[in-house]
């Protein structure tokens, strides 16, 4: 009797330690969130608001704008390609060239680019070579000298963006999507930080919105609206809390570390010199960001990146529980690949702010956060109905997940709307505030579910690439797992310009490590 | 009553309280957003019709001779709405009808709110004032910007309104811009480049002297090129004598400037650079041989390239293909 009687006591322990490890990391979500939304708020009170007429300055001395190479990786994309290549070679920039990376397609959306540039071969040689497939062609038009075509070997993501970045010779290149949609002065406003750089900066991340609603045509936004469907509203207001909250707050305080691969502008030098987006993570974009943490803070070097919370560029987004499951479960697994892959980082004061709060951040985000909030839905009723808990402690948990969450997500669209203004009218306005509380019930829980499917993907090491069902965007294949080649050093370094000179004469650790990496 | 207190004190209801406390605040402050917006876009058609007439009124009254003499009183106009008004007719009008509306904004006092706000403790508050001034070029807001570029505590509002005060033309001489910004010491960057490059029309020969201050050779390569843009080919053989510099970013910057001015003489110094021994400094001169069409360069570029440098092979390809052009695209035909 008494041992049964024990087993019942240490379940019902058993049953409250989880009620209470759930309570505290959803309670430790919601201060990071908060912490978050007030940094952003404090950083958008007191930011020098960019330029509103750069173009003016930059069009009277258009060579001071640093060259950009538009890197827009594409598989499958027949239907939409030839607007998304017209609307980036029509992006307001004084000097940028646009390298689409046809990898592999399966469909026409090579034939569809020859027609509509009247693309022809040319010889052009590969500064460094970061891809592991096989380039079968290079091609540009006569009519567009600002447009190369590089078909090559299917390899995914990744791969398509090393090819693009080993061609590329401009200092700046900006990594794409080929079906995002950017904004004509996105890349200048993107670009605007390297102005005033003092030779720190590595990479710049902008705000991305969600398309769907919008009237899109020729691969520009021509209206901006809301779709009628609440689970692309829903991630709306999830954008902005990612990009106005999260991200201003990170990289504000040192600590971003996801560039998104929708729209992220990086110093062509240094994508080369730690050999470019890996091959075997589905979460490039993250892994890419924190190994250029990692790096230069191994290297000791000052280094910068900086977020520009204005719109810079537009995506769709899942309308279907399918593609949400997809995408998320993506997103959840390149997070643990990530973690994994640099959990020597986590809590290492070696590597500053981003080890010490960064990562552990992460783990909180990714790792613990997923399965424990969502245990808490299952245990804290069930120890309510034991009557080993209050009613006030299950209330307590409630009003953290549902009404603290709530508050967060319309102090986030109060923020936008003070500052931004992006959203197109009041109804719309309204109807986002709404989204973010109905998100609460079913697309939350819902997530978290999704994210767990990550955990199993990440745990059987799946490397298959499950698409988001988009217009004229179908799925992408496995490649095996292959690391990138080392890079080398020389290719790694830009064709040196007039205040770089400056800058390696004048600080002379980094001149040093230039010799370094050359000598090497 | 008093179990409810107890309830609500404790940790657990603490967290029930601050959530509905902060969900309760935010929602208040987006309703209020939302009533603003709202009443924004009912007021907007209205504010279009009333933007037309005060737009009509103020084009009849810079027709008039004595315009200064009927000027409306500020304070009966919405001062926004008047800033938008004004902003919108000053990028359609040029010349005298130009000159005459800055008066009326003057005579308004349209700046004097943006002045005043020069002393905000915000920096960013600080560089929204400058802008506006920088849309009402008066001698009042440019006397206040100069003031701003040299006084400001601020590195980065400094920087700000010697931009603003380059978009205007009306920078100080370059002398004084290097001691405003404090240059001397500082690291230099693509804006500070983008200032003297405004500066050269009017100062070409400040710059010439600065050029050869020994204790400003850290601005010098910006200095040296910067003449680049003076448009003026008596500098030529000013940026000539730099090309001889021992600093090879003197020399880059002297090349940078010849093409920049475009002369076709500048070949008997350009094409023995190409045999410099710096490797940005030949990129430089490849890049400026092939602008100018140096045809006398084409044997040195040939041979570059077998240049060890990847940059300096490229640009010298690429200067030999604009010197000799061969068909860049071949037919479709050939290429299947």
């Amino acid at each position: 009797m008494n041992a049964a009687t024990n087993v019942v006591t240490a379940g019902q322990y058993l049953i409250l330690a989880l009620a209470w490890i759930s309570f505290v990391v959803v309670l430790a979500r919601n201060a990071i969130s908060l912490v978050q939304l007030l940094t952003a708020a404090w950083v958008f009170a007191r930011r020098i608001k960019p330029a509103p007429r750069s173009i003016d300055l930059w069009s009277r001395y258009e060579d001071l704008a640093p060259p950009v190479t538009v890197i827009a990786p594409a598989f499958n994309e027949e239907l939409s390609i030839v607007n998304s290549v017209q609307a980036l070679l029509q992006l307001e920039y004084p000097e940028h060239e646009v390298i689409v990376v046809n990898d592999g397609s399966k469909d026409a959306t090579m034939e569809r680019l020859i027609d509509a540039f009247d693309l022809r071969p040319v010889e052009r040689q590969q500064l460094v070579t970061l891809q592991t497939t096989r380039v079968r062609g290079v091609y540009a038009s006569p009519w567009h000298s600002n447009l190369l075509v590089v078909d090559k070997d299917n390899g995914r993501k990744a791969d398509a963006i090393n090819a693009g970045i080993g061609f590329a010779v401009t200092p700046l290149v900006c990594v794409i999507d080929a079906d995002s949609i950017i904004e004509s002065d996105g890349l200048l406003r993107a670009v605007e930080p390297f102005m005033t750089d003092n030779g720190d900066l590595v990479a710049v991340g902008g705000a991305i919105r969600i398309v769907n609603g919008s009237t899109v045509e020729g691969g520009h936004i021509t209206r901006i609206g809301l779709s009628e469907r609440w689970l692309p509203r829903i991630q709306v207001g999830e954008y902005m809390r990612a990009f106005l909250t999260a991200r201003i707050a990170n990289a504000h305080l040192g600590i971003l570390l996801l560039i998104s691969g929708a729209f992220g502008v990086f110093k062509r030098s240094a994508l080369i010199e730690i050999g470019g987006y890996r091959h075997d993570t589905v979460g490039e974009d993250l892994e890419v960001v924190v190994r250029l943490h990692r790096h230069l803070r191994e290297q000791r070097r000052p280094y910068r990146f900086e977020f520009v919370p204005e719109v810079v560029c537009w995506t769709e987004a899942p309308e279907s529980l399918d593609g949400l499951r997809n995408q998320r479960s993506r997103w959840e697994q390149g997070a643990l690949e990530t973690l994994v892959r640099h959990a020597r980082m986590v809590g290492n004061p070696r590597y500053g702010r981003v080890g010490t709060v960064a990562m552990p951040l992460m783990l909180i985000e990714d790792v613990l956060g997923p399965p424990l909030e969502l245990l808490g839905y299952l245990v804290i009723p069930i120890c309510y109905f034991m009557g080993i808990l209050g009613s006030t402690f299950a209330i307590a948990f409630l009003c953290l997940s549902f009404v603290f969450a709530t508050g967060i997500s319309i102090g986030t669209l109060a923020l936008e709307e003070r500052q931004l203004r992006r959203t197109p009218n009041a109804a719309d306005l309204g109807r986002i505030a709404l989204a973010a509380i109905i998100e609460n019930f079913g697309y939350r829980q819902a997530n978290l579910v999704y994210r767990l499917r990550g955990y199993w993907k990440f745990m059987r090491k799946e490397r298959t690439w499950a698409a988001v069902p988009r217009l004229g965007f179908t799925t992408d294949q496995a490649a095996p797992g292959t690391l990138p080649p080392a890079a080398d050093p020389h290719a790694a370094q830009d064709e040196p310009t007039p205040y770089e000179h400056h800058l390696a004469a004048n600080a002379p650790a980094d001149a040093e490590w230039r010799a370094r990496g050359a000598a090497a | 009553m008093s179990t409810l207190l107890a309830i609500l004190t404790g940790p657990a209801g603490l967290a029930i309280v601050a959530s509905i406390v902060f969900a309760s605040v935010n929602g208040m402050i987006m309703g209020l957003l939302y009533l603003r917006r709202r009443s924004a876009e009912r007021k907007a058609a209205r504010e279009k019709i009333s933007d037309i007439a005060i737009s009509r009124q103020l084009i009849t009254l810079i027709q008039q001779d004595d315009f200064a003499q009927n000027i409306p009183p500020l304070a009966a106009l919405d001062q926004q709405q008047l800033h938008r008004v004004f902003v919108d007719l000053m990028r359609l009008l040029r010349g005298e009808e130009y000159e005459r509306l800055l008066k009326v904004a003057d005579l308004m006092g349209l700046p004097d709110v943006a002045v005043a706000q020069l002393d905000n403790s915000l920096s960013a508050r600080r560089v929204d004032a400058l802008r506006v001034l920088e849309q009402f070029p008066v001698p009042r807001a440019i006397e206040a910007l100069v003031e701003r570029m040299g006084n400001d505590p601020d590195e980065s509002v400094r920087l700000e309104a010697a931009a603003a005060l380059a978009r205007i033309d009306h920078l100080p001489p370059p002398h004084d811009i290097i001691e405003m910004l404090g240059l001397r010491h500082r690291q230099l960057n693509r804006l500070h480049e983008a200032i003297f490059r405004t500066s050269a029309l009017k100062y070409a020969h400040d710059l010439v002297v600065l050029t050869l201050d020994v204790s400003l050779v850290h601005v010098r390569p910006l200095l040296v090129e910067a003449l680049g843009w003076s448009r003026d080919f008596s500098m030529l053989p000013v940026i000539a004598e730099h090309a001889e510099s021992t600093d090879p970013e003197t020399r880059s910057a002297a090349l940078r400037a010849a093409r920049e001015l475009g002369h076709p003489g500048i070949e008997d110094w350009v094409v023995p650079m190409l045999r410099d021994p710096v490797e940005h400094v030949r990129a430089q001169a490849a890049r400026t041989a092939g602008k100018l069409n140096l045809r006398g360069a084409i044997p040195l570029l040939t041979e570059m390239a077998d240049d060890p440098s990847w940059w300096v092979r490229k640009r010298a390809i690429d200067a030999l293909e604009r010197i000799t052009p061969r068909q860049p695209f071949p037919a479709k035909d050939d290429a299947a």
